[in-house]
C-alpha cells in the first residue's frame, strides 16, 4: 500500500495504520520511542504495543478529530508515552496518526508529585482576591483537617491574627503590593482546634497581559521546631538562673565563713554581760526590761549566723520526730509578743502526723513566714492566718523527693500588700529583699527555702499585689506504723 | 584559796566578758592575748585552768594547747572558738583530741559556760 503522505519526513513519532489497526508505514521517530527498527512494526497491530490495547482500540475505532495519551511497552522492557493525535474523520483510509513523546514529561511529573508527596510543606494557589485556590493532598495529613475547611478563604480569615496585629498588617501590605514574602511566621487552628505555628512562602502569579491571578507558595507547619527552640530557650534561661543562684551561694558562703568568727565573737559581751547583768537587776525594773531586749536582739544575730551558716552548708539537719502542732502553737505563742497589736492572728492547727526533722529549724520556718507577714501588713489593722492540716503527698516535689507517705501543709496567709509575678520570681534568692536597707537581710525566704528542701519538702507561693500573700509549705509526714517505730526507738519528741 | 583561771583570747570584749562572769563566780582570772603570751604567762602563773580561743595571731590556739599538754600533761583546758562551723567542728575536735576537757561554742550560754568551768574545777 502506497504511503498516502511522507511519514518518513514528519519529525515527531508517527504511525500510519490499516483498516485492521495493523501498522504498515512507520516513522524511525516512532520506532525509536518503542525500541525497535522501522521494519518491525509493519504488519504489527498498533493497539498490541499499548498498555492498555482495548483502550487503543476503542480510540482508534472512535470518529472524528481526537487525542488521547497513551503507555506504550517499549522493546528494551520500559515504558513510553505518547500523546496520539489523529486528525481525519477516519482511520480506515490510512491517515496518519501523529505522536508526541510525553515520557519525559510524565516522569517529570511523577518526580514533583513523588517530592510534593513526601514534603512536610504543602503547596496553595489562591485566585486574585487572595482567596485559596489549590491546596495539596499532604496539607491534610500535616493539619489533620480537609482541604475544603479553607479552599475558598482567605488565608488571614483562617489564621489567627490575634495577637500577631503589626505582622499581619505588614503581611498584608506586601501582598497588596504583589510582592513576593517568604518565611512569614503566622498561627493558625489544626484539625484538633489545636493552635499550630506555620510558616509560609509565596510568589505572585501574572497572566501573559501581566494581570495579577494570585499567590502561590508553600507552607510548612514549624510547631515542633518553635517549641524546642522555645525549650532549649528555656533551658539555657533556667541554667543561667542556677548558676547565677550557685554564685550567690558561693558569695555568701566565702561572706559568711568570713564574718562568722568576728559576729560570734562580738556577739558573746552583746550576749553573756546582757545575760549577767539582767539578773542583778531588780524585776520589773525598766532597766531590765531593757537589757533583756538586748538579750533578745544578741540571742536573734546568733540565730541569724547560725542560720546563714547552716544555709551555706547545705548540711543535712539533724532529724527527730517533730510534732508540728504543738511546734507552731509554740511558736505562735513567742510571736504573738513581737507582732503588732493591730494584726490578728487567726489559728486553724490541727493535729497532723508528726514530721521527721528538725525541731529548731522548722521553728525558724515558722518565724520567718510570720514575720514577713506581719511586716507586708506593717503598721494597718490586718490579718495573719496560720493554718496546719494534713495534705495529698502528690503536692510535694515528687521529683526531687520522692515520697508515698503522708504529708502536712502549713500556710500562713496574710492580708499586707502582696507582690507582683516579677518579685514573687525573685523572692527565695538570697540577699533579694523589698524592704528598705537594714530591714532585711534578703535571707529569711533563702533560708525557709532550704529549710524546707533539706526536710524533702516544698514551698509553694500565691501572691497578688494589695491583696495579700499566702505561703504553703508541704512537708512529707510520718505513717502511724513509722511513727510507732521510731517511738519504740526511743526519738525524741 | 579561789582557783586561778587564765583566759587566752585576741578578742579584748571576750576577755573582759569572761572576766566579768567568773569573777562573779569567785574565780581568780589572768588574761594573753595570743598563744604565745599565753604560756608565758601559764610557765609564770600556773593557773588551774586554762580557756583558750582556737583562731588566734602570732600563736594559735591549737599549738598552744600542745605546748601546755607537753609541759603538762593534766592542765584542765576548755577550748572556745567561735567560727565558722565547719571550721568550728574542725578546729574544735582537734583540740579534743589535743587533750582539752571540753570545747564551747561562741556565742555560747553564760549558764552553761559557767556550769563547764565548775564541773571542770570541780566546784
Amino acid at each position: 500500500m502506497p504511503m498516502p503522505m511522507p511519514i518518513a519526513q514528519i519529525p515527531t513519532p508517527a504511525v500510519a495504520l490499516d483498516g485492521k489497526g495493523l501498522v504498515y508505514a512507520a516513522n524511525d521517530a516512532m520506532a525509536r520511542c518503542l525500541g525497535v527498527g522501522a521494519q518491525e512494526l509493519i504488519g504489527t497491530e498498533f493497539a498490541g504495543w499499548a498498555e492498555d490495547p482495548d483502550a487503543m482500540r476503542a480510540f482508534l475505532r472512535r470518529p472524528g478529530g481526537r487525542q488521547q495519551e497513551f503507555e506504550f511497552h517499549a522493546k528494551d522492557g520500559g515504558k513510553r508515552a505518547l500523546a496520539l493525535s489523529i486528525a481525519s474523520t477516519d482511520t480506515t483510509s490510512g491517515t496518519p496518526i501523529l505522536g508526541f513523546d510525553t515520557t519525559a514529561l510524565r516522569e517529570c511529573e511523577r518526580r514533583y508529585r513523588a517530592i510534593f508527596e513526601v514534603a512536610s510543606d504543602w503547596f496553595w494557589e489562591t485566585d486574585a482576591a487572595l482567596r485559596l485556590s489549590h491546596l495539596s493532598p499532604n496539607f491534610e495529613t500535616a493539619m489533620g483537617m480537609p482541604r475544603r475547611a479553607l479552599l475558598g478563604k482567605r488565608r488571614d480569615e483562617v489564621a489567627d491574627t490575634s495577637e500577631d496585629g503589626e505582622r499581619w498588617r505588614v503581611h498584608l501590605a506586601t501582598l497588596a503590593a504583589r510582592h513576593p514574602f517568604r518565611d512569614f511566621i503566622y498561627r493558625q487552628a489544626g484539625g484538633d482546634g489545636g493552635l499550630r505555628w506555620l510558616k509560609s512562602s509565596g510568589v505572585p502569579m501574572f497572566d501573559a497581559e501581566g494581570g495579577f491571578v494570585g499567590y502561590q507558595g508553600a507552607t510548612t507547619d514549624v510547631t515542633a521546631y518553635l517549641d524546642a527552640e522555645a525549650a532549649a530557650d528555656r533551658k539555657r534561661r533556667d541554667l543561667e538562673a542556677e548558676l547565677q543562684h550557685a554564685q550567690k551561694l558561693e558569695a555568701l558562703g566565702a561572706l559568711a565563713g568570713g564574718i562568722a568568727h568576728d559576729l560570734n565573737n562580738t556577739l558573746v559581751p552583746v550576749i553573756a554581760l546582757a545575760k549577767v547583768t539582767v539578773e542583778k537587776l531588780p524585776e520589773h525594773s525598766r532597766e531590765r526590761r531593757n537589757l533583756t531586749t538586748i538579750l533578745e536582739a544578741g540571742g536573734r544575730a546568733r540565730d541569724l549566723v547560725r542560720q546563714i551558716l547552716a544555709f551555706t552548708r547545705k548540711e543535712a539537719p539533724t532529724r527527730t520526730t517533730v510534732e508540728l502542732s504543738g511546734l507552731v502553737r509554740g511558736s505562735l505563742k513567742m510571736l504573738r509578743a513581737s507582732i503588732p497589736s493591730t494584726i490578728h492572728i487567726d489559728e486553724a492547727i490541727a493535729e497532723v502526723p508528726p514530721v521527721r526533722g528538725d525541731p529548731g529549724q522548722i521553728h525558724q520556718v515558722m518565724i520567718n513566714l510570720v514575720v514577713n507577714a506581719a511586716q507586708a501588713i506593717g503598721e494597718t489593722p490586718g490579718k495573719i492566718a496560720v493554718e496546719l492540716a494534713t495534705a495529698p503527698s502528690e503536692l510535694l516535689d515528687q521529683a526531687q523527693h520522692p515520697w508515698t507517705g503522708p504529708a502536712v501543709r502549713l500556710s500562713v496567709q496574710d492580708t499586707g500588700c502582696g507582690m507582683d509575678e516579677a518579685t514573687v520570681q525573685h523572692i527565695f534568692e538570697p540577699f533579694f529583699t523589698t524592704k528598705a536597707a537594714g530591714e532585711g537581710t534578703g535571707l529569711g525566704l533563702s533560708v525557709v527555702q532550704g529549710i524546707v528542701a533539706q526536710h524533702g519538702g516544698r514551698i509553694a507561693v500565691a501572691s497578688r499585689r494589695g491583696q495579700g500573700t499566702r505561703f504553703d509549705v508541704y512537708l512529707p509526714a510520718l505513717s502511724q506504723e513509722e511513727t510507732q517505730q521510731l517511738g519504740m526507738n526511743g526519738a525524741a519528741a | 584559796m579561789s582557783k586561778r583561771i587564765l583566759i587566752i583570747d585576741d578578742d579584748l570584749a571576750v576577755r573582759d566578758t569572761l572576766i566579768a562572769i567568773l569573777e562573779d563566780r569567785g574565780y581568780e582570772v589572768i588574761t594573753a592575748v595570743n598563744g604565745q603570751q599565753g604560756l608565758a604567762v601559764f610557765r609564770r602563773e600556773l593557773p588551774d585552768l586554762l580557756v583558750t580561743d582556737i583562731v588566734m595571731p602570732v600563736k594559735e590556739g591549737l599549738q598552744t594547747i600542745r605546748e601546755i599538754r607537753e609541759e603538762r600533761p593534766d592542765m584542765k583546758i576548755i577550748a572556745i572558738s567561735g567560727g565558722s562551723r565547719t571550721e568550728r567542728h574542725d578546729f574544735l575536735e582537734i583540740a579534743r583530741q589535743l587533750g582539752a576537757w571540753d570545747v564551747i561554742v561562741k556565742p555560747f550560754d553564760v549558764d552553761d559556760f559557767v556550769a563547764r568551768v565548775d564541773r571542770c574545777l570541780g566546784a
